[in-house]
């Protein structure tokens, strides 16, 4: 069960839209901002590693 | 809810669902649309049965439900449905497997005949259409409170998320239903860790709670904060402990719409280590639900509408954003079960009745055509239940039949799995036993002033295991009098022994074994089944190395769970 390229793209901007999200919400304030971020930059992490897989992915394409 | 929020719910929401409509597409084949042609690794199949299981009303009710009666319900979720992920996993599915066979109802025709499969078939529908009206109540109750969204609008979201889970069955089968389950695990995961971590912190641990319990009344800690401190109606503890335990093993090992995402798995190893997966993550995630009952009830003490606990601790100890994380991971939680009772009862329907009785011998594309064409209607079902829901409270009725249904199933099931009763006794076991449950549930209802061992459905977890046992084992006994012992070929591949079978002879034995499947559809999928292997990867000749055995792992999860359950919190 190996992602494919658009799975692989999918899943960065996908987790990068809900990364940014968590952290746009930080201008409401009301405390917990920590947490908050942990889990915006966590998401935007995993986001950037399924990048480099979607880059690689490609390559390998690209290669055959 | 700020807009932000609302962004977050419907984006991680939306997501998946578009993922698992546009991205994931299932061939027109039954295999590959029921089975997800067997590929599907230990990791994948663990958190899709932890979706599967934990459904919206897994946060609310069961956070309601400790709120009357406390942490006692880690007996359910820690231990209960863990040992019946194991019973599954190790004993109850390898006959099904090895045989591939798609359902668990077909294995028990194969066992005990047709009564048994089409009751097993009904059973699982009306509990899990049952369970389908508790999620879309629940559901309703965190748009409402939570949300503020009006009450139409609360039921036409609830709609929308039930015609949007349709959308990815179908076009996906169980591989979409088991990869939007990992991606929906993600956010409840989330969700259930950032409320209880919030609420935990803020009370002061479990010193804290403790003395606010005290405040509110002195005995409350010691019933609301022990797994042995709930005693309903002067039931022992260790009755209602036995009970939960009974009634998880039984979800675990009767449901089909869980047994088919292990039957899916690409080996044998893949889905018992799935079964430890799913153990660890509800454990983890059910501790924060349920903890959450004794936490709201101090500070809400006069709730009473209990399921309304959680919600208002949301909006009470959670800032903007975390909330949309927390109701995202509350809706992706309906969703990971919808789809999955969808697929599961779909399968049930297409092959144990549809297959089995009406249309026995069209083509595969067909029957794979009806197994879509089903969902909506199964999903629908649910809505049924809805008036009934609201009062006096889903869990408690949840439990009651439960206990009267499900139970007396498993019995039957692991009868037949573990020991040589007669084939005809599988549908005199079950019928006993469910007329046992519902002349307690009547008996109960109607306050006849029936002995509290004999109405009680902490008790019936207890006599519902008992009664069709005994009458299995009698009947057989008499049976075996009358016409001889079972015989071996009618069990070969069937019972839960150490003899192992070569793939080839056991396929052709089953495919031949039940006349009434000659020259149909059911018996070529039979047939036709692709043996598979019992481990993804090759064994060293000196074994498995420590961390790559299920076994160590079950063990090591039953004892340290034990240990918690009944040394620490007991």
């Amino acid at each position: 069960m190996e992602a494919n390229a658009f799975q692989l793209l999918y899943g960065t901007v996908f987790l990068a839209i809900v990364g940014v999200l968590v952290l746009l919400t930080l201008a409401y304030g009301g405390g917990l901002a920590w947490v908050k971020v942990l889990i915006g930059v966590g998401l935007l992490a995993f986001s950037a590693w399924f990048g480099v897989q979607y880059q690689r992915a490609r390559g390998v394409r690209r290669r055959r | 809810m700020t807009s932000l929020d609302w962004a977050l719910v419907v984006v991680i929401n939306l997501g998946i669902v578009i993922y698992g409509v546009w991205v994931i597409k299932s061939k027109d084949e039954s295999f590959d649309y029921f089975l997800a042609a067997k590929t599907l690794p230990w990791w994948a199949v663990g958190l899709s049965a932890f979706g599967t299981a934990v459904d919206t009303g897994d946060y609310v009710a069961v956070a309601g439900g400790a709120y009357r009666f406390g942490i006692s319900q880690l007996a359910f979720w820690w231990l209960g449905l863990a040992v019946g992920w194991f019973v599954l996993s190790f004993f109850v599915l390898k006959a099904m497997y090895r045989t591939g066979m798609y359902t668990n109802a077909e294995w028990l025709e194969f066992r005990f005949g047709p009564i048994t499969r089409v009751l097993a078939v009904f059973i699982n529908i009306q509990s899990r259409t049952n369970v389908l009206g508790n999620i879309y109540f629940s559901m309703f109750l965190v748009l409402n409170i939570v949300a503020g969204v009006p009450r139409g609008w609360s039921w036409v979201v609830v709609v929308l998320v039930a015609l949007t889970a349709i959308a990815y069955i179908v076009t996906g089968g169980l591989r979409s239903d088991v990869i939007t389950d990992v991606m929906q695990a993600v956010p409840m995961v989330i969700g259930s860790f950032v409320l209880g971590g919030a609420v935990w912190w803020s009370v002061g641990g479990w010193s804290g709670l403790t003395a606010k319990l005290t405040a509110i009344d002195p005995k409350l800690p010691a019933q609301l904060l022990h797994v042995g401190g709930y005693s309903p109606g002067g039931v022992p503890p260790t009755v209602v402990v036995f009970g939960m335990v009974i009634a998880l093993i039984a979800y675990a090992t009767i449901n089909q719409y869980e047994a088919i995402r292990f039957l899916g798995a690409r080996s044998e190893w893949d889905y018992k280590m799935a079964a430890v997966v799913a153990s660890v993550v509800t454990s983890a995630t059910l501790w924060f639900n349920i903890t959450m009952g004794p936490l709201a009830r101090a500070d809400f003490p006069d709730l009473k509408i209990v399921d309304q606990a959680y919600p208002l601790m949301i909006t009470k100890y959670l800032p903007a954003g975390l909330i949309g994380i927390v109701v995202a991971g509350l809706v992706a939680a309906g969703y990971s079960t919808f789809d999955s009772i969808g697929i599961g009862i779909s399968s049930l329907f297409v092959r144990d009745l549809y297959a089995r009785f009406f249309v026995k011998n069209a083509t595969d594309a067909h029957y794979t055509l009806v197994g879509k064409l089903s969902v909506p209607f199964v999903i629908a079902l649910g809505f049924v239940y809805v008036p009934f829901l609201g009062a006096p409270g889903m869990f408690a009725f949840y439990i009651r039949l439960a206990g009267a249904i499900s139970v007396p199933l498993m019995t039957v099931m692991l009868m037949g799995v573990f020991t040589r009763v007669h084939r005809a006794t599988g549908s005199i076991g079950l019928v006993a036993g469910l007329l046992y449950g519902v002349s307690a549930i009547v008996a109960d209802f109607n306050r006849w002033g029936w002995p509290t061992w004999y109405v009680s459905p902490w008790w019936a977890y207890v006599w519902n295991i008992v009664i069709p046992a005994l009458v299995m084992v009698a009947a057989s006994a008499i049976i075996d009098r009358v016409r001889g012992p079972v015989k071996d070929e009618e069990l070969l591949g069937l019972v839960f022994t150490g003899r192992e079978v070569p793939p080839a002879q056991l396929r052709d034995s089953i495919a031949k074994r039940l006349k009434a499947l000659e020259g149909t559809w059911l018996q070529k999928t039979l047939r036709e089944a692709r043996p598979m292997p019992k481990y993804p990867f090759p064994v060293p000749a000196e074994g498995l190395p420590w961390y790559k055995s299920p076994e160590r792992w079950t063990w090591g999860y039953v004892v340290v769970v034990c240990f918690f359950l009944f040394f620490i919190l007991w």
